[in-house]
């Protein structure tokens, strides 16, 4: 990290005074509000992506927000939270790439407010609730400097009634090893074919990589989530996807995974633009889209044939009751 | 071909970096303007009304201007002498402000970063982190409407501080600043991240070739590059100039890479 901007309100907060200790070669920019610079005009994604600047901030409000309706894995009632915005992968079909102008990381600082507002809204539900981590970033990826979620799990093996689900494609799982599983967590994993991975998920590790993470996460009395999400269209999408599974599954007590999410590939229609323009190059990206409402998606024919293909296989594997699809697979 | 445009206020800021760079002077009808063949240089006078005019005139009339380093003297708390880069920079009469994207502290090794306040009038009450100039925040202001914020940067030497008052400063003084920033300004120049952007040059260049021929209205123009894209990132290749244009008009020109692209197999 080679700049460092810092919210003048946190330039005093121990975990930024930790942050700061790790990068001391950093310029350090004083700022009055995170949006100063993460939302200002005249940035490019891309460029920054190449060498992104970390920014400390803290979040005010709007630390716990509904999720869209399809996201869930069977729950009535589903948050996400955002400790962190951008993420260290580069996944080509990333919809931050689209969201956001600035490619730089913002870590806000004050982990005991989004706590506590998972906790008020917890409170309001007569029936456990879940919280989805890693919306607008990845959970686990920055873990050896932020030890978000390392609280995180304290904070949720205090809250019963809260159900937690960290998704990654992070190997950085040396805290979540060193402590015992709660049970209201589940650690779920995005996986692709390895050949999409290698060639869509930049800088990610391997999806043998992470199928060995999930392994010891299983091990350990994790309850581990399988997201194959987003489904991308290919010549050989029954192969790669067919040989996903087969990788997958023949590693993994299958009997024991908490829940097999399948996602098609969607992407509101300005963000789609937008990284068109930011990467011309891509062959993803330049596939054919069609519009349904404001996003554009694969033609329903192609999503179908997909998604279809992919729910056969998987339900071939696993029991319907572990089974969540992101959207009516007809 | 990328150019940087280097932005000085006054001549003798400006002598130095014309000899060192070998520029020569460019006739411009409004401007006070120098070129080599990858850089020019813009004298754009005192003050940010002025900085901003220049600056907004000269990328007019120079579109192939793809960053600005803006390089002045300025008073400041560090040493005298001492080459800084902003990592902010802030019009004090208005508070608006800019965040440079800095290249990496390893490319810019010895470079200290600071706040630029751009002032109304000289100031001297020297702030800690802070160098006071006249025109940065005029230069950002419009270049920032055409170029990203990883191809702006301003660079300052330091002309004045608590020990060496503003007063002190002559023509030489000046001149023998701005020779101290020159391996800081060759530095920023090699490190400015044009390898992070898409190469578009061969499909502009097909898109302009096709379009001399055959007429395109604005939105086809738009609608042809998209197109080119396409192919490119599916078919890995492009078509050629003389197959597109034996089709004719910007219609069949469409239909055939719609054709071309619905077809492309995509494997991974
Ligand atoms: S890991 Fe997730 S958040 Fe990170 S770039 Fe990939 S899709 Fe985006």
């Amino acid at each position: 990290m080679d700049t460092i901007y810092i919210e003048n309100e946190v330039l005093t907060h121990p975990r930024t005074i930790a942050m700061l200790k790790r990068f001391p070669n950093a310029r350090q920019v004083p700022i009055e509000r995170y949006t100063d610079v993460f939302n200002a005009p005249a940035q490019n994604f891309r460029i920054q992506k190449s060498n992104p600047a970390l920014i400390l901030a803290n979040k005010h409000g709007n630390r716990v927000l509904p999720t869209p309706a399809d996201y869930h894995i069977g729950g009535k009632n589903n948050y996400y939270f955002s400790h962190m915005l951008n993420c260290i992968y580069d996944c080509r079909y990333c919809f931050l790439q689209g969201m956001y102008r600035s490619a730089n990381y913002v870590v806000f600082v004050n982990y005991e407010d989004f706590f506590h507002d998972i906790e008020t809204t917890i409170s309001t539900h007569s029936s456990p609730s879940w919280y989805f981590s890693g919306y607008d970033c990845d959970s686990l990826a920055l873990e050896p400097m932020t030890h978000f979620i390392d609280e995180c799990i304290d904070a949720f093996s205090h809250m019963p009634n809260g159900n937690l689900e960290i998704r990654t494609k992070s190997t950085q799982i040396r805290n979540l090893l060193s402590r015992p599983a709660i049970d209201n967590c589940v650690i779920a994993y995005s996986l692709s074919p390895e050949k999409i991975a290698t060639q869509e998920e930049h800088k990610t590790p391997s999806v043998s990589k992470r199928i060995e993470a999930l392994k010891s996460l299983q091990a350990h009395g994790w309850k581990i989530g399988l997201r194959f999400d987003p489904i991308l269209k290919a010549d050989n999408f029954e192969s790669l996807y067919s040989e996903l599974f087969d990788q997958v599954f023949s590693h993994l007590e299958i009997q024991s995974i908490h829940s097999v999410s399948l996602g098609p590939f969607r992407l509101p229609k300005p963000f789609f633009k937008k990284m068109i323009r930011l990467y011309p190059e891509s062959s993803l990206l330049a596939a054919n889209m069609h519009k349904r409402g404001n996003m554009l998606s694969y033609d329903e024919q192609s999503e179908q044939a997909l998604l279809s293909f992919c729910e056969t296989q998987l339900l071939k594997r696993i029991k319907p009751a572990q089974y969540f699809p992101c959207v009516s697979v007809s | 071909m990328s150019v940087t445009c280097l932005i000085t206020a006054l001549p003798s800021e400006a002598r130095p970096l014309i000899t060192h760079f070998g520029m020569r002077s460019f006739a411009h009808p409004h401007l006070k303007m120098h070129a080599s063949d990858t850089m020019v240089l813009l004298q754009c006078g005192v003050g940010k009304l002025n900085a901003a005019v220049a600056t907004a005139t000269m990328l007019n009339s120079c579109p192939t201007v793809s960053s600005i380093i803006n390089v002045g003297i300025a008073g400041s708390d560090q040493p005298l002498g001492e080459t800084l880069i902003a990592h902010h920079v802030q019009d004090e009469a208005s508070a608006q402000q800019w965040f440079p994207h800095l290249p990496s502290v390893r490319k810019l090794p010895k470079l200290t970063s600071v706040r630029v306040l751009s002032v109304d009038t000289p100031a001297n009450d020297y702030k800690q982190h802070t160098a006071f100039d006249m025109e940065a925040a005029g230069i950002f202001a419009a270049a920032t409407k055409v170029l990203d914020l990883a191809f702006i940067h301003s660079l300052k030497v330091v002309s004045d501080n608590k020990q060496i008052n503003i007063e002190a400063i002559t023509a030489e003084s000046v001149h023998a600043s701005i020779q101290c920033a020159i391996p800081a300004i060759e530095q920023l120049r090699d490190a400015l991240p044009f390898d992070a952007l898409p190469s578009t040059a061969t499909t502009d260049a097909l898109a302009e070739a096709v379009q001399a021929r055959i007429h395109y209205t604005e939105t086809e123009k738009h609608a042809l590059v998209q197109l080119l894209n396409r192919h490119r990132a599916l078919l890995k290749t492009l078509p050629s100039e003389t197959e597109l244009v034996q089709l004719e008009s910007a219609k069949a020109i469409r239909h055939q890479l719609t054709k071309t692209i619905d077809q492309a197999h995509v494997e991974y």
